[in-house]
């Protein structure tokens, strides 16, 4: 019982630090690095295209917590089940 | 200091930096609080479904991180009065109150549909695409707000 709970615990652990970490460190690391550093862009155009690229890196995490939850938890049920 | 530029002005950009995060979260909790007692009570019998059943919680949490974006914006736009317009200090509340209650309303929707939708997905795993389709729609209530105040924001 406890290795699958443990499994999923983590997998949910990771994605969860990965879906709360990545739009800010997107939005930051953006702004300064790629905007303002590379770009010399605006502070307010670096700000507005920052947030909008860390709100589509936050979309694209959630959908892979969902894609890996609706495939991944119809495949380790059956391990469940057996043991 | 002019009439464009009064000592208050910067007070609406404050407001509405604070009032971002502040009903944002306030629709993050109630839709995690909501939902999760769904969770607690459905997992009681079928916990190997609590993986899939955490998405209406990852989707209130993304509620706030809406409300967080929007209120770094605006506090990074925020100076001293003598540099910062009354017209600016109107736009930044304007931005703030509609990712706030943009996402308080979609917090709301999210945790009613949640709680129901993990009871019944214990019942029914088919209600599951169901019940995704319904937080996707009640999570872009909060990406409307979002996508207004990101475009308020450029007129500042």
């Amino acid at each position: 019982m406890d290795a699958p709970l443990l499994s999923a615990f983590k997998t949910i652990l990771v994605y969860s630090i990965f879906i709360l970490a990545s739009p800010i460190t997107t939005f930051f690391v953006s702004k300064i690095f790629i905007f303002e550093g590379i770009l010399g862009a605006s502070p307010l155009t670096s700000n507005v295209w920052s947030a909008v690229f860390a709100v589509v890196v936050l979309h694209i995490a959630v959908g892979m917590y969902i894609y890996r939850a609706y495939f991944e938890a119809d495949r380790s049920k059956p391990l469940v089940k057996t043991d | 200091m002019t009439n464009e530029n009064p000592i208050y002005g910067p007070f609406f950009g404050v407001m509405g930096a604070a009032s971002a995060i502040i009903f944002s979260s306030l629709g993050a909790a109630y839709g995690t609080a909501k939902s999760g007692t769904g969770i607690a009570a459905m997992s009681v019998m079928r916990p190997e479904l609590i993986m899939k059943c955490i998405i209406p919680v990852v989707m209130a949490g993304i509620i706030a991180i809406y409300g967080l974006v929007i209120a770094v914006l605006i506090a990074g736009g925020i100076e001293d009065s003598s540099t910062y317009s009354l017209f600016k200090g109107f736009i930044h509340l304007g931005a703030g109150l509609s990712v706030g209650f943009s996402g308080l309303a979609a917090g709301f929707a999210i945790g009613i549909v949640g709680d129901a939708g993990v009871r019944g997905t214990a019942q029914q795993p088919r209600l599951f695409v169901g019940m995704i389709l319904i937080l996707i729609f009640a999570e872009v209530l909060g990406l409307y707000g979002l996508i207004v105040a990101i475009y308020l924001y450029t007129k500042s």
